[in-house]
C-alpha cells in the first residue's frame, strides 16, 4: 500500500469522526477554510501503473498550483488519493469509499474502460460526480461524468482516412478484447467503410496475452496496408517487438499508442517504425504553452519517465473543475452543470483550446497526427485544430435535457425520442 | 502458396507455443515435483531474470551473458528464499501457496517502487527471414532449440550427476536418504535455486522480446500452471509431453479463431486432463509403468 | 565369548526417551553394544523397537537422554551426518527408491564416501547377492520384496559401515531368502567385524544371526538374554508372545 493510500486512510479516519462528531451547526462556521475535496482513483501499480502514475503526478502539480495561487473560492484543494492497483473491483471499493466516507466533491478516476464501467453505477447510486481524464472508446452519456480524454470520432475520423489516403484501403485491426477494443474495433470499421475500404481481419487478444506469433502470421496472410493496433497494457505491448522481429513491416496506426503508454521511449528502435498515432497532447508537442507544461512537470517530478495525453487531461481538468466551481460558487453538480449548459466552459490548456460539449459533457481537443521515425523520434505530420466530440450529440444525447446515464456505440445508439 | 510454406509456418508456430510452453514451466515444474511446493511466486522469478538481463546489457554485456546473469541472479534470490522462507515451511504445503504469494506481491510491488513502472527494453536480435509469403523471426528459433536444451541439460542433470541421483532418492523417499546420508535440506535449497534459475533463464530468453514491467511475471503464469497442472509433477515424463500437446492445441486454436480461442483451448485442455488423468500424464505414466 | 578380550563399546544409549508429538515411545531406553557384536532387540508389537531404530540413526529426534557413538555423543545430529560416522540403517518396509534403478539406490548409499560406486565395493555386495548384480539397471520398485530387501542393505554395505541397525529384515519374505539374509550378515560380521543391532520377530533368524538379544517392553528394555537363553524356546516365546 503506497503512502498516499495511507493518508486517504488517515484523511477517512478524520473525516469519519468530523462527521460523526459535529452538529449541523458548526458547518456554516468551518466553510471558510474547509477544503475543497478532490478524490483520485488511480492505477499507481499493477498492468496499467505505467501510463497512469503520471495522471497522478498532473493532477498533484495542478493541485499545488491552484493552492499557492489561493485556492478555488479560497479554499484549498485537498486530494484524497487510493491506489486502484489497476484492478476493477479495487475501483468499486475505493469509490464507494471517498463518496461515502471521505464525503469528497469531485472524483478524478479510471484508466481502462471496464475499470470506468465498473465505477460508474456507483457515482450514479451515490449521486456522485466523476471526472474521467482518459481518451477511450466513446459513448457514455451521464450526467454524473465529465470526460476529458478523446474519443473515437476524434482520434479515428482524423487518422483512418489520413491512413487509407496515404497506405491504402486494406485495413487490418489488432484490439485488446474487451470494450474499449471491442468498441474501437467497431468504430474503425464503421470510418473504413465510410471511406470505401475493406477490413482484411480483425482479431481481438484477451488482456495479459504476450506471445504474438500466431497473430503476426494472421496478418502477413491477411496481407493488409496497415494496422490499427488498439492493444492495452504492457502485456500486449510485446506485439511491437516482436512484429518488428519478425519483419513485418507494415505502417501502424493506433488511438492508444505513444499517447498513453510511451512505447516509443521504453522499447529499442525501430520496433515502433512507422507507427501513426492521432493524440490531443504528448511531451514532443512544440508549442509554447506545451513546453511550459512539460517544463513545469519535470521541476516538481523530475524522474518521471513521459507525460503523456492522460497527464496532460488530468492537469487540466482540475483547472476546468477550478474554473466551473467558481463559475458557479458552488461544488454542487447540479449548479456546476448549469455553467456548463452555457456552452462557453473553455480553457487554454497545454495542447491549445478547449471546451466542454454540453449535450454530452466531453471535450472539444486539438488533435496531432503523431507519427514514429525509425530512430522513434516523433514527427507531426498533421494537426487538426477543434475536433468536437460530435457524434453523441448527433446521435441523440443532451444532457442538457434528459440524463439517461448510459453507454452507446454506434451500433446501439441512444433511443431516438 | 505451396505445401511445404504451410508446413512449415505450422511447425514454427508449433515450436513457438512450445517453445513459451516449456521455458515458462521448467522451473515451476523442477520445484512442484521434487518438493511439492507450489510456487506463487514463479512469475517474480522470471521477471527477476529478465530485469537483470535487461540491465546487464543496457551496461555493456552481450546477450547471452545477460541472460546467464539473469539465470545466476534468480538462483541466488531462490537460495536466500528457500533459506528465509520455504524451509520452515515444508510440511505445510498450503502455508508454502500463501508465503510464496506474499512474496510474489511484493517483489511485485518492490520493483515498482525501486526501479519504476518500467525499464527500457534490449531489442531481439538476429532479425528475420522469409518462408514463401511470410517473414519469421530468427529469434524465436533461438527461443525454441533453448527450450530443448533447457529439457536436455535437466535431463542430464537429474539422470547422469550425482546430483540428480541423491535429488530423486530425496524427493521419493526423503528420510531414508537422509539415514544414507544424504544431506538433504542442501538437495532442497540447491533443487529450488534450480527451479529459480530456471525460471530466471525463461526471463532473461523473453527479456528481448517483451514489454519489461514489473507485472510482466503475471504472463508467463498461466501457460506454467496449465502445463504443470497437464504434466503432473515430473518434469521429463510431464513437461515434456504436455508442452508437446499443448502447444498443438494452442497453435491451432489461435490459427482458427485467433488468441482468444487459443487461451480457451489451454483451458479447455487442462478440464479434460484433470478429469481424465487426475494426477497429469506423468502420473498415468508412472501408474502404468508400475 | 567370555575367554576372548572385551572390545570397545560401539554405542550406548543412557536416559534415551524420544518419540513422536508429546509422548515418547521410548521412556529411558539404555543399551550398551560393543564392536562387532550382533544383538537382537525383540519385543511384542508396539514396544518400541522400530523407534529405537529410528531415534539411533536420527529419524526420531531424542526428548531427553544421551546416543553415544564410537564416543561421541550424536543425540542432536541429523541423521545424514550420523550416517557419515557410519551408522548404515536398513528400515522395516525397506523403503527403496522405487523409481530409481538398483544401481542407482547403490549409487545413493555410496554417495557418503564422496565419489561413485567404487568397483571393489559393488563386488562385495553383488557377491553377497548375486540377484542386484541381474536387476542392476532395473528400477528397485519392480523387485520383490526379498529382492529389495537385499538391495537395502546392500546400499548400506557399499559405505563400508561400523554400524548396522537391521529393522526386521524377514518381514514378509521367503523362508529361503530370509536364510541367505542371515547367513550374509554372519559372514560378514567374521569377516569385517561390523557391529549389527537387529529387531526381529522371526525366531529363526535370531538363532541363526544373534549374539545375545535385548528384550523391549513399553519403551524400556526389561531383559538381556545371552546366548544360552535364546535356545531356550519356552523362554523366547514367552517374550515374544503377542
Amino acid at each position: 500500500m503506497s503512502k498516499s493510500v495511507l493518508r486517504g486512510l488517515r484523511a477517512a479516519a478524520l473525516t469519519g469522526t468530523l462527521v460523526l462528531g459535529s452538529p449541523l451547526g458548526s458547518h456554516l462556521a468551518l466553510a471558510a477554510e474547509n477544503p475543497i475535496k478532490l478524490g483520485v482513483l488511480e492505477d499507481q501499480s499493477g498492468d496499467f501503473a505505467a501510463a497512469t502514475i503520471g495522471k497522478v503526478h498532473a493532477i498533484q502539480l495542478a493541485a499545488e498550483e491552484i493552492n499557492k495561487a489561493g485556492g478555488i473560492m479560497g479554499r484549498p484543494l485537498e486530494l484524497v488519493a487510493y491506489d486502484t492497483q489497476s484492478d476493477n473491483t479495487r475501483y468499486q471499493e475505493f469509490m464507494r469509499r471517498v463518496l461515502q466516507r471521505d464525503k469528497v466533491d469531485v472524483v478524478f478516476a479510471g484508466f481502462s474502460s471496464a475499470s470506468r464501467e465498473a465505477y460508474r453505477p456507483i457515482v450514479d447510486q451515490f449521486n456522485g460526480f466523476a471526472f474521467y481524464n482518459n481518451q477511450y472508446e466513446g459513448g457514455v452519456c451521464d450526467g454524473h461524468m465529465i470526460v476529458t480524454g478523446a474519443v473515437p470520432e476524434q482520434q479515428f475520423s482524423t487518422l483512418i482516412p489520413y491512413m487509407m489516403e496515404k497506405y491504402g484501403k486494406n485495413v487490418y485491426t489488432l484490439a485488446a478484447d474487451y470494450n474499449f477494443g471491442q468498441i474501437s474495433a467497431e468504430w474503425v470499421r464503421k470510418i473504413v467503410k465510410e471511406n470505401g475500404g475493406k477490413m482484411a481481419g480483425e482479431e481481438f487478444i484477451p488482456l495479459g496475452v504476450s506471445q504474438f506469433s500466431q497473430s503476426i502470421q494472421n496478418i502477413q496472410k491477411a496481407k493488409p496496408d496497415f494496422v490499427v493496433t488498439l492493444l492495452v497494457g504492457t502485456a500486449q505491448a510485446s506485439y511491437y517487438e516482436q512484429a518488428a522481429s519478425a519483419n513485418v513491416n507494415l505502417p501502424m496506426a493506433s488511438s492508444v499508442n505513444v499517447g498513453q503508454g510511451y512505447e516509443h521511449k521504453r522499447f529499442k528502435p525501430p520496433s515502433l517504425k512507422d507507427m501513426f498515432v492521432t493524440t490531443n497532447y504528448i511531451e514532443e508537442i512544440d508549442s509554447p504553452k506545451s513546453k511550459e507544461f512539460y517544463a513545469k512537470f519535470k521541476a516538481k517530478f523530475p524522474s518521471e519517465p513521459y507525460v503523456n495525453q492522460e497527464a496532460e487531461n488530468s492537469y487540466l481538468a482540475v483547472y476546468l473543475y477550478k474554473q466551473m466551481v467558481e463559475r458557479a460558487k458552488s461544488t454542487k453538480r447540479e449548479e456546476i452543470r448549469k455553467v456548463i449548459a452555457l456552452g462557453d466552459v473553455c480553457m487554454d490548456a497545454p495542447e491549445g483550446k478547449v471546451c466542454i460539449d454540453p449535450k454530452s459533457q466531453h471535450m472539444s481537443h486539438t488533435i496531432y497526427l503523431a507519427k514514429v521515425g525509425a530512430d522513434h523520434s516523433i514527427s507531426f505530420p498533421k494537426v487538426w485544430e477543434d475536433i468536437k466530440p460530435y457524434w453523441l450529440g448527433e446521435a441523440g444525447c443532451d444532457l442538457t435535457k434528459k440524463d439517461p446515464m448510459a453507454q452507446y456505440t454506434p451500433s446501439n445508439p441512444p433511443p431516438k425520442p | 502458396m505451396d505445401i511445404a510454406t504451410h508446413v512449415f509456418s505450422a511447425l514454427y508456430q508449433f515450436g513457438d507455443a512450445f517453445a513459451f510452453l516449456v521455458l515458462s514451466a521448467c522451473g515451476l515444474a523442477v520445484i512442484f515435483g521434487m518438493m511439492g511446493v507450489i510456487n506463487l511466486a514463479h512469475g517474480e522469478f522470471i521477471m527477476c531474470g529478465a530485469y537483470v538481463t535487461a540491465a546487464t546489457v543496457h551496461a555493456g554485456l552481450p546477450l547471452p551473458l545477460g541472460i546467464l546473469a539473469g539465470t545466476l541472479v534468480s538462483a541466488l534470490v531462490g537460495v536466500v528464499v528457500e533459506l528465509a522462507v520455504i524451509r520452515h515451511l515444508y510440511d505445510r504445503p498450503l502455508d508454502t501457496i500463501v508465503a510464496t504469494w506474499g512474496l510474489s506481491l511484493i517483489a511485485t510491488q518492490g520493483t515498482l517502487i525501486m526501479v519504476g513502472s518500467t525499464m527500457a527494453g534490449v531489442g531481439t536480435p538476429f532479425g528475420s527471414f522469409q518462408v514463401g509469403d511470410y517473414s519469421y523471426s530468427i529469434y524465436r528459433i533461438v527461443l525454441f532449440c533453448a527450450a530443448l536444451g533447457v529439457l536436455a541439460a535437466l535431463y542430464a542433470l537429474f539422470n547422469w550427476t550425482r546430483f540428480g541421483v541423491l535429488a530423486r532418492a530425496t524427493i521419493q523417499v526423503p528420510h531414508m536418504a537422509a539415514a544414507l546420508g544424504v544431506d538433504t535440506r542442501l538437495v532442497y535449497s540447491l533443487t529450488f535455486a534450480c527451479g529459480a534459475g530456471l525460471a530466471g533463464l525463461a526471463g532473461g530468453l523473453y527479456a528481448p522480446t517483451m514489454t519489461l514491467v514489473p507485472t510482466m511475471g503475471a504472463t508467463f503464469i498461466m501457460e506454467a500452471f496449465v502445463t504443470v497442472v497437464i504434466g503432473g509433477a515430473d518434469v521429463f515424463l510431464g513437461t515434456a509431453p504436455a508442452g508437446g500437446v499443448l502447444a498443438v492445441v494452442k497453435s491451432v486454436m489461435t490459427s482458427w479463431q485467433g488468441q482468444l480461442f487459443g487461451q480457451i483451448g489451454l483451458l479447455v485442455a487442462v478440464i479434460i486432463v484433470v478429469r481424465v488423468l487426475p494426477k497429469g500424464i506423468s502420473g498415468f505414466v508412472l501408474r502404468e509403468r508400475t | 565369548m567370555l575367554d576372548q578380550p572385551r572390545k570397545e563399546v560401539i554405542l550406548s544409549t543412557l536416559g534415551l526417551r524420544a518419540g513422536y508429538g508429546g509422548k515418547p515411545v521410548l521412556q529411558g531406553l539404555e543399551i550398551e553394544v560393543r564392536e562387532g557384536e550382533i544383538v537382537a532387540v525383540i519385543g511384542r508389537n508396539g514396544v518400541g523397537k522400530s523407534t529405537l531404530m529410528k531415534s539411533l540413526i536420527g529419524l526420531v529426534p531424542a526428548m531427553s537422554g544421551s546416543i553415544v557413538y564410537r564416543g561421541e555423543a550424536v543425540e542432536l545430529l541429523p541423521a545424514h551426518k550420523r550416517a557419515r560416522l557410519g551408522m548404515g540403517y536398513v528400515p522395516q518396509g525397506r523403503d527403496v527408491f522405487p523409481r530409481l534403478t538398483v544401481g542407482e539406490n547403490v549409487a545413493v548409499g555410496a554417495a557418503i564416501k564422496g565419489g561413485g560406486i567404487p568397483e571393489a565395493g559393488r563386488r562385495k555386495i553383488v557377491e553377497a547377492f548375486p540377484i542386484l548384480e541381474e536387476r542392476w539397471h532395473q528400477r528397485a520398485g519392480t523387485m520383490s520384496g526379498g529382492q529389495q530387501q537385499q538391495l537395502a542393505i546392500g546400499r548400506v554395505l557399499i559405505a563400508d559401515p561400523n554400524l548396522i541397525l537391521l529393522d526386521e529384515p524377514s518381514e514378509g519374505i521367503q523362508p529361503n531368502i530370509v536364510q541367505e539374509i542371515a547367513r550374509n550378515m554372519v559372514e560378514l560380521n567374521r569377516r569385517t567385524g561390523v557391529t549389527i543391532i537387529l529387531v526381529e520377530q522371526n525366531l529363526d533368524m535370531i538363532r541363526a544371526m544373534a549374539q545375545r538379544c535385548y528384550v523391549m517392553d513399553k519403551g524400556r528394555i526389561v531383559a538381556n538374554l545371552d546366548r544360552a537363553a535364546l535356545d531356550d524356546a519356552a523362554e523366547m516365546r514367552r517374550h515374544l508372545a503377542v
